[in-house]
């Protein structure tokens, strides 16, 4: 008999990067090395499992943005053209390493990676990872929910109740026509929760959602189980509320597994350290170096300088990944055990982390979760992973509590998104809001080009709302393209909603603009609607 | 960490009054936006992160993160972000317990009725003011906007509501509004006093504490020195450093039909019959022994470079003066 549960969510996130007028784009690289180092090898950890009979649990939000981006065509394609050109790079690296065995292997082993990558995104899921997550979800494995549309910040936006409202509607269709169901979670983004949007949530059929611990803990009245229960708000979605624990274990860099010294570094790739005539095919375009995904070396140490880390070696890392699997596993059983003696009832952990911290930023996060999974199913019975759905269905009753104003971002609000380098968004923001909510009202029905305008300006609306572009401003790394997507949304914005204003839409302009910013094909602006 | 004392009680034993504002003047924040974007080329070194982040957030940043170089844009010129639109209102947003974010603007039209109803003389020695409300009790503290800000960081208390009107206030103290904010409530900072009759809690104290209370953001914001050298770079000036490596490429060609091996292994040619292979050479001697086969077999061309990597010991190093 179980003593409590344990419930990993993964969020994953990116925002719409999407430049058909470019060949080359350097931001949708973000997109293709989270495929090749997260979404591709979670999924393969998966299919491994479920061949093995290892009966696991796993929560996964997908961003509306991202599974747009699964969904689109010409990103498919691209994804495929720079697999190929890596698999290219790799077999060229395979050569040149020739006389270093100990580097040569790993050439070896990124080049499989690469093959095994292509074969299973080609030929296995035909190109639509969407697909490919919907299958472990109809096994019962995965329990797969959504996020705001945009993955917009919604306490900021508070204000404007109609675009939460849209932002979750959104987000909510996209889901259930993608993968046949209706999503029963919604991971709010950036956890931002501001009490009265679990009624949005519900008139959308969401049925919980997840904040920080403070969130459980400061809400009215006192909660019993504090984190270790899901709350009902007065409207009955369910608030899960995050362990501290188990997130410092993987997020700490003092006490968190990814900074041990054997795992794979980040930083040092050699998209950087090659010869520039050799790297030149491989990097950007413009011939500005960028990551590859190829990388030979360890952490090593405390402090070292990129340029003395030592060689990684993978037989090293993959231990390390296991050891770390069961020392995640013990402190949850120790965890779950003095917490079910002291509360009298089976605690549920929620453990929640970005899917992209898997792979890309903590190269053997997959294996480690691997791990974690066949530890949990063969070595005890004390832990049980679940899903908070399967959860609600088996503890229904819980106490009603309303959750604070709280975000798992830094210091627990909305300070990241609301600071010095990016609060001028705000005033630009809320005007193309109120635009918004005010066409909406005007223009109950429409139809042809008026038609396509009003979706058209609700999804520039809803890309400026991004989170992603207020906290890029805020954390110093390509400040100029989270500028540029912020101009360049309000302006398409501005001029829709001018020309609807002024009974004079440029077909070709709108046309343009709904090839690029193609996102949402089923979007409805009467959800911005007030009421 | 273990406090003796509930911190709801301490809280609780403070009188509710609204904290003396502590103010922050901002810029204009229009500047910020219209910069110019196009030469920001930094150049091409390892330590590139300006300030060390929360690691949470540092994680989240890598699926940002391109290298080390950012890249140049365009600017295009033909939209820029107006700097008023014409709107009478201020904005009211709640960044954190302690703090709200207000912005707003005064119309023409707005500012003529009050120069109207003051006479010009009275207005122009009037001080543009925000009049913040405790709309629980409608207390109210002012804070004369200063530097021509159009927006303002207040200080506030937890666990209240507020709304905001930005005016003018005459130098005998009159105070006419332009515009009122919307009304909004700050978080409660610590856990409820009020507990649900329904429920009873066994060991609140103890609950609270094995929840991760007390910390609130720790779990994201905690670790701001890191240990690990992949979470953060420590900014300062860098040692002195140098690495030297050796690649030697060997490359030919032949006819497109050709069959061509470099030490045993078959080589793929490109379409015009040329090829080029590519080593990372340590130390010592190497033979690169290249064969060409005809496509009907019949002929055949033996080629063998050698290379000798050594390196010199730095005694022999010459005119180093």
């Amino acid at each position: 008999m179980e003593n409590g549960y344990l419930s990993l969510v993964l969020h994953a996130h990116l925002p719409f990067v999407r430049h058909p007028e470019h060949e080359d784009f350097l931001e949708e690289d973000w997109y293709y090395e989270a495929i090749t180092e997260t979404y591709i090898p979670l999924l393969i950890v998966f299919d491994k499992l479920v061949r093995d009979g290892v009966d696991f649990r796993i929560t996964i939000s997908i961003s509306p943005t991202l599974l747009a981006m699964f969904l689109d065509p010409l990103l498919q394609n691209r994804y495929l053209k720079h697999l190929d050109s890596l698999i290219e790079l790799s077999y060229k690296e395979i050569d040149r390493t020739h006389y270093y065995p100990d580097m040569h292997k790993l050439a070896r082993m990124y080049n499989q990676k690469f093959l095994d990558a292509r074969g299973l995104f080609e030929s296995k899921y035909h190109r639509n990872l969407a697909a490919a997550f919907k299958h472990f979800a109809d096994l019962g494995k995965i329990e797969l929910i959504t996020c705001a549309g945009t993955h917009c910040f919604l306490p900021l936006q508070e204000m404007y109740r109609p675009l939460v409202r849209a932002q979750v509607k959104t987000a909510v269709a996209l889901h259930e026509k993608t993968f046949g169901r209706k999503p029963l979670g919604m991971w709010l983004p950036e956890c931002g929760y501001h009490p009265g949007d679990d009624e949005i949530l519900k008139d959308a059929g969401v049925r919980y959602f997840f904040v920080d611990t403070h969130g459980i803990l400061h809400g009215t009245p006192r909660p019993k189980y504090g984190i270790f229960a899901p709350v009902y708000c007065k409207s009955g979605v369910a608030a899960f509320g995050r362990d501290i624990e188990s997130s410092k274990a993987v997020w700490s860099a003092k006490e968190g597994y990814p900074g041990d010294y054997n795992y794979r570094e980040f930083y040092r790739d050699i998209g950087f350290d090659a010869d520039y005539d050799y790297i030149r095919p491989y990097i950007h375009v413009d011939g500005t170096r960028i990551q590859t995904g190829i990388k030979y070396f360890r952490i090593t140490g405390p402090n070292i300088d990129l340029s003395n880390k030592e060689l990684y070696v993978p037989e090293w890392a993959r231990e390390k990944a296991a050891e770390h699997a069961g020392n995640f596993m013990f402190n949850r059983q120790k965890q779950v055990e003095h917490l079910h003696n002291f509360l009298g009832k089976p605690p549920i952990i929620i453990a929640p982390y970005d899917a992209e911290l898997y792979g890309h930023w903590w190269y053997e996060g997959p294996e480690w979760l691997e791990f974690l999974c066949r530890k949990i199913h063969y070595d005890q019975s004390e832990l049980k992973m679940i899903t908070p759905g399967e959860y609600l269905e088996k503890y229904p009753k819980n106490q009603v509590v309303t959750p604070s104003y709280s975000s798992w971002g830094w210091k627990g609000y909305a300070e990241y998104w609301l600071e010095g380098s990016n609060d001028w968004i705000y005033q630009h923001l809320h005007k193309a809001g109120e635009r918004m909510i005010e066409l909406a009202n005007q223009y109950p029905v429409a139809d042809g080009l008026l038609k396509r305008a009003l979706n058209q300006a609700a999804r520039e609306l809803m890309l400026a709302q991004s989170s992603d572009w207020a906290f890029i401003m805020k954390t110093g790394t390509c400040v100029p393209y989270a500028h540029k997507r912020f101009k360049d949304h309000i302006e398409r914005f501005t001029r829709l909603y001018e020309a609807i204003k002024a009974n004079a839409i440029d077909a070709p302009y709108l046309a343009e603009i709904e090839g690029k910013d193609n996102l949402f094909p089923e979007i409805d602006w009467r959800d911005c609607r007030t009421n | 960490m273990i406090r003796t004392k509930a911190p709801a009680k301490k809280k609780a034993a403070k009188p509710k009054a609204v904290k003396k504002p502590v103010v922050r003047t901002r810029k204009t924040p229009v500047r910020r936006v219209s910069r110019k974007t196009t030469n920001d080329q930094r150049p091409t070194t390892y330590d590139l992160r300006p300030t060390p982040l929360p690691v949470q957030e540092k994680v989240e940043d890598t699926k940002y993160y391109p290298g080390p170089v950012v890249q140049k844009f365009e600017e295009r010129h033909e939209f820029l972000f107006p700097e008023r639109y014409g709107d009478n209102k201020i904005t009211l947003m709640v960044r954190d317990p302690y703090w709200l974010f207000a912005y707003w603007e005064i119309n023409e039209k707005r500012s003529a009725e009050i120069v109207r109803e003051l006479s010009q003389a009275v207005f122009s020695q009037s001080r543009l003011t925000l009049r913040v409300y405790n709309v629980d009790n409608w207390d109210s503290f002012d804070i004369e906007v200063t530097g021509g800000a159009k927006n303002w960081y207040l200080r506030v208390s937890s666990d209240a509501s507020y709304c905001v009107d930005i005016g003018y206030k005459t130098p005998d103290g009159r105070f006419i509004a332009a515009a009122r904010s919307n009304i909004v409530r700050t978080p409660l900072d610590r856990m409820s006093d009020i507990i649900d009759e329904q429920w009873m809690i066994p060991d609140w104290e103890k609950l609270y504490l094995l929840s991760g209370g007390f910390r609130v953001g720790a779990s994201s914001g905690e670790v701001k020195e890191l240990s690990s050298g992949s979470f953060v770079k420590e900014i300062g000036p860098r040692p002195f450093w140098l690495w030297v490596k050796t690649d030697v490429i060997v490359y030919g060609a032949t006819e497109p039909s050709a069959t061509v091996s470099v030490q045993g292994r078959k080589v793929n040619l490109r379409p015009d019959g040329t090829f080029s292979l590519r080593y990372e050479l340590p130390e010592g001697k190497f033979y690169f022994p290249v064969e060409a086969v005809r496509d009907d077999g019949r002929e055949r061309r033996n080629i063998t470079p050698t290379v000798d990597r050594k390196t010199e010991p730095a005694c022999q190093q010459a005119g180093s003066h």
